[in-house]
């Protein structure tokens, strides 16, 4: 039904009051009705007006990835997709742990289009690494679910902290150690395969572990 | 061209550093969106991001010439929020926290934008009662329509009707002289 006007739903679609299967219907008719679009544009503007008198907090920082690490990937060649996959990794981790912690994260924003477009077609996920002690940085790890890689990055440039990947019955593995970069610290592994749980450590013992879900 | 202007046309053309400058410029505005609805720092965080990569991966998701990219993202955090919040299995929690929170009459602390949230209040006071709760409820209690409907003891088409004629109320209040409220 793409050829119905929106009416009210022009407005509802811009409060947000509309279902799924509305708002469904909605943006079908308005990939190509200008008219509508345009109706949800003002409804638009007035539903931001609406957070004027909102609380404001101190919003939090987000990291992109380095542009020279993203700048030779910008021919798409094949073989880059993982980096661009762990780049990605960046940006998102980048949020995240400006979220935890409130640390303002060296922006460095060229290539951002490139990281982020990997992530459509990246298949992963993340995981927080519980602290081992009081005190120890935050850190998360992102990683493709198919193990082709895994990103670490921690909330502190410290530099050399150990990452081991633990199984059952085996030796721990280790997949690489840390290196700073601008606020924080990171490490990019290819190929870890599937590990289970990860651990931390730095010269004392323990940082941090975290058991990735594939 | 504005700054803004520029930054509108990067963000449609999707230049590298337009989404990291679109944040920065409308941080404060989408934090306190996020957070109002899901009335929690961490939650609101992954759903500014969570909101922003979509936005900035979906083909002609942006549209300069269909208004302001503040209200774009300020629209596609709310949503993200709502559903966040009506998708979580604490829902309850955070719908009671969210509700305690109401429209903001006297500002005793700071707020996105002093000036245009004074234009706001009295644009709000403006609006026909029967307009202005079912909005006050649904914008700022962040109650669903379905709910809104029952607690105001109105047909849900009713409602819908009332929150539709609201916006397009406030939007001709809102675009009036200052000072002709």
């Amino acid at each position: 039904m793409n050829d119905r006007h929106l009416g009210d739903d022009a407005e509802l679609y811009a409060l947000g009051a509309l279902d799924d299967d509305e708002i469904a219907a909605a943006e079908r008719h308005l990939a190509v009705c200008d008219a509508c679009a345009a109706q949800v544009a003002r409804a638009r503007d007035v539903v931001a007006a609406l957070a004027a008198p909102l609380r404001a907090y101190p919003p939090p920082a987000i990291g992109f990835p380095p542009p020279a690490a993203v700048a030779p990937a910008r021919a798409a060649r094949p073989g880059w997709d993982r980096r661009l996959a762990a780049l990605a990794a960046v940006a998102v981790l980048g949020l995240g742990i400006a979220g935890w912690q409130d640390v303002v994260l060296t922006r460095q924003r060229a290539g951002a289009d490139l990281a982020l477009a990997a992530i459509v077609h990246g298949h992963f996920s993340h995981a927080g690494f519980t602290p081992g002690a009081a005190g120890a940085p935050a850190a998360k790890v992102l990683y493709a679910r198919d193990g082709a890689w895994l990103y670490l990055v921690v909330d502190r440039p410290e530099a050399g902290l150990r990452l081991l990947a633990e199984a059952p019955g085996a030796a721990p593995r280790l997949l690489g150690v840390t290196r700073a970069s601008g606020a924080v610290a990171t490490l990019y592994v290819e190929r870890p395969g599937r590990v289970g749980r990860l651990v931390l450590e730095d010269a004392r013992g323990t940082v941090g572990t975290a058991t990735p879900s594939y | 061209m504005s700054s803004g202007d520029d930054l509108e046309a990067a963000f449609a053309a999707r230049v590298p550093d337009a989404l990291g400058r679109a944040y920065e410029a409308h941080a404060r505005a989408l934090f306190a969106v996020a957070r109002h609805v899901l009335a929690d720092a961490a939650a609101a965080q992954d759903c500014v991001h969570d909101a922003l990569l979509r936005a900035w991966q979906a083909p002609r998701s942006y549209r300069p010439e269909l208004g302001p990219l503040r209200a774009f993202l300020i629209a596609c955090v709310r949503n993200e929020a709502l559903s966040a919040l009506r998708a979580s299995g604490r829902r309850s929690a955070r719908e009671e926290r969210a509700e305690r929170l109401q429209p903001v009459r006297e500002a005793t602390f700071d707020v996105v934008d002093h000036v245009e949230a004074q234009r706001v209040r009295e644009a709000l006071a403006a609006l026909p009662a029967d307009q202005r709760g079912p909005l006050e409820l649904v914008y700022y209690g962040n109650r669903s329509h379905v709910r809104a409907a029952q607690e105001l003891g109105v047909p849900l088409g009713t409602l819908k009707g009332r929150l539709a004629a609201a916006i397009r109320k406030l939007q001709a209040l809102l675009a009036a002289p200052e000072g002709a409220l």
